[in-house]
């Protein structure tokens, strides 16, 4: 493993210093409900970014397994009083079984007509939801509960706790997408994503690494949403599985940066930030909070199609072609 | 088994039209195989029948004592048959070095290998300046070179070249003779279509010509040269005329 540059230490020691800080400098319930919610977009961008981004394939229903995840936490404490430190990874399970029986159907399918795929499908799951008493059809399920011990769990009275466990979750599952990034099987997803005739001639076979892909990114997505309910310790249907959720996933990764490791994470704090302070501060303005939110969005995504992630490049570029054309123009 | 490879009575029918009839021939090892025929003779889909991009309608290909007739193209290449194509299929997302890595990827998962590998692969190909560049930017002789260099990082037994000269100027053709030439130097057989003739004539130790869909001739590059068929086929038996 390459050895980390002393430079490189300080870069990360200071990312860290900021991560234990910032919670404490914004001490306020909103200002960690936002952190928070960074920190589970950030997991849903990560996620969607190993089928979208890495592999090409635009799923718009992957909040098929962000409900997955929520429910399975829901769902396994009503039914069998199971902690959610287990039931999160029993609700990824699922999600990835799920994934499995949609990805084999579906990801025969490219372009278009796999991403309007995906949605159907997650409309139909959506529909099923709503009408399944037994997960609490439209009405949802709430999970509080003051006798339960707030560690095992995972119900924190303090918003606080919940922000640094979320980022240690974050950071965790950060390094995995890192470590991923230089591995045979990233390399192969891009050369599916960039061609995928060529991939196939190349000894890759390109439908058991989408499939594999597809999975991965039900499981880390099913994990947010599992720390999602958590956090919220209700959710229902219309919270959780519509077509919006969907939409807001894509957009995370694809304003962060589509198939880069950190340009999720960007996208996340830059979305939530955005999202949640044109709801709360602009919401007696009906609809505005909306507008600009799209408005902005539209703007990234048309001007800097690359995503925020590709900023610094840009200007490095934009700077190297000034000097070389001073270094080329005449003197007078 | 002096053949790498043995294709017999290879038939391939897309509804009306018979793209290949009856096509039977073989590859010795080591051998360098030309194939030629005005266009729309049946050669690429011969080529993709040949690396799983799709199956035979009737007929058999038999690789290296293996019955491949209905395997796809991954599973082809990992047995070593590496393909080009006619229209360079360079994976533009990635840079040249990555392209080739994608290649040497085929037989190992460590990649400290995989990039040595890819490393020699791009030197012996010639691309070792362009290394690090976006395989997008490549122009197209550069691009067929990436493909020769993708392929062969495959380790393959038998290399199948699609038109690797078309659209090359003269200097680049002679480059592009070379680097086939050491390819086949380290023992890879290679069968490859080709419209060039000088090209053709000066590598292949045979020739196979086909027309319509069928071999119209098989032989060294003097018999099919000197072949009627071939002749009325290509010169509409305007030769004897002239």
């Amino acid at each position: 493993m390459k050895k980390l540059s002393s430079k490189r230490y300080l870069l990360w020691a200071g990312i860290l210093v900021i991560l234990i800080v910032l919670p404490l400098l914004f001490n306020t319930a909103f200002s960690h409900h936002i952190m928070t919610m960074m920190c589970i977009w950030a997991l849903l961008g990560m996620g969607w970014n190993f089928i979208g981004g890495y592999a090409g394939q635009i799923s718009n229903g992957h909040a098929i397994y962000y409900a997955f995840g929520a429910y399975a936490n829901a769902m396994l404490l009503q039914w069998f009083n199971l902690s959610p430190w287990i039931a999160m990874w029993v609700g990824c399970l699922l999600s990835a079984g799920i994934a499995f029986l949609i990805g084999k159907g579906l990801l025969r399918f490219r372009g278009h007509v796999f991403a309007i795929a995906t949605m159907a499908v997650a409309e139909c799951v959506r529909l099923i939801f709503i009408n399944t008493k037994a997960v609490g059809g439209a009405t949802g399920v709430y999970i509080f509960s003051a006798k339960l011990n707030p560690i095992l769990y995972m119900q924190f009275s303090s918003t606080r706790t919940y922000v640094y466990l979320y980022m240690a979750i974050v950071v965790c599952v950060l390094l995995f997408v890192r470590w991923l990034n230089k591995t045979k099987f990233c390399y192969y997803l891009r050369a599916i994503n960039g061609n995928e005739t060529a991939a196939e001639s190349a000894g890759i076979n390109a439908a058991n690494y989408k499939l594999l892909a597809y999975m991965l990114s039900a499981v880390i997505v099913s994990l947010a949403g599992s720390l999602y309910m958590q956090f919220m310790l209700y959710t229902d249907p219309s919270m959780i599985l519509t077509s919006n959720i969907s939409m807001m996933i894509v957009l995370v990764t694809v304003m962060g940066g589509v198939g880069t490791v950190y340009g999720p994470i960007i996208g996340a704090i830059v979305l939530t930030y955005i999202s949640e302070y044109t709801r709360v501060y602009l919401s007696h303005y009906n609809g505005l909070d909306m507008v600009i939110y799209g408005v902005l969005v539209i703007l990234i995504v048309l001007f800097i199609p690359d995503g925020l992630i590709s900023i610094p490049g840009r200007i490095k570029r934009h700077r190297e072609r000034r000097h070389t054309a001073g270094k080329e123009a005449p003197a007078k | 088994m002096n053949s790498i490879l043995q294709v017999n009575d290879a038939t391939k029918k897309f509804s009306g039209l018979m793209a290949n009839e009856g096509i039977t021939f073989h590859v010795d090892r080591g051998e360098i195989v030309g194939v030629v025929g005005p266009n729309g003779a049946g050669k690429t889909t011969l080529f993709n029948s040949l690396s799983g991009v799709h199956q035979l309608t009737r007929g058999s290909i038999i690789f290296d004592g293996t019955d491949i007739t209905k395997l796809n193209s991954h599973k082809i290449c990992k047995l070593g048959i590496g393909r080009t194509f006619q229209i360079p299929q360079a994976i533009v997302t990635l840079t040249v070095e990555e392209n080739v890595l994608i290649g040497a990827l085929c037989h190992t998962n460590n990649m400290k290998e995989a990039r040595q590998h890819a490393d020699e692969t791009i030197e012996v190909c010639g691309l070792a300046a362009l290394a690090k560049k976006p395989a997008s930017i490549l122009n197209v002789a550069q691009k067929k070179r990436l493909e020769i260099a993708r392929a062969y990082a495959t380790d393959p037994k038998l290399l199948l070249l699609d038109e690797t000269m078309a659209g090359l100027t003269a200097t680049e053709r002679v480059e592009s003779v070379k680097l086939i030439e050491k390819i086949n130097a380290k023992g890879v057989s290679i069968l490859m279509i080709e419209h060039n003739m000088d090209v053709v004539m000066r590598v292949s130790n045979r020739v196979i010509v086909l027309d319509a869909g069928k071999v119209l001739a098989i032989g060294t590059p003097e018999e099919v040269t000197s072949n009627e068929a071939v002749i009325n086929a290509y010169l509409g038996g305007g030769k004897k005329d002239a």
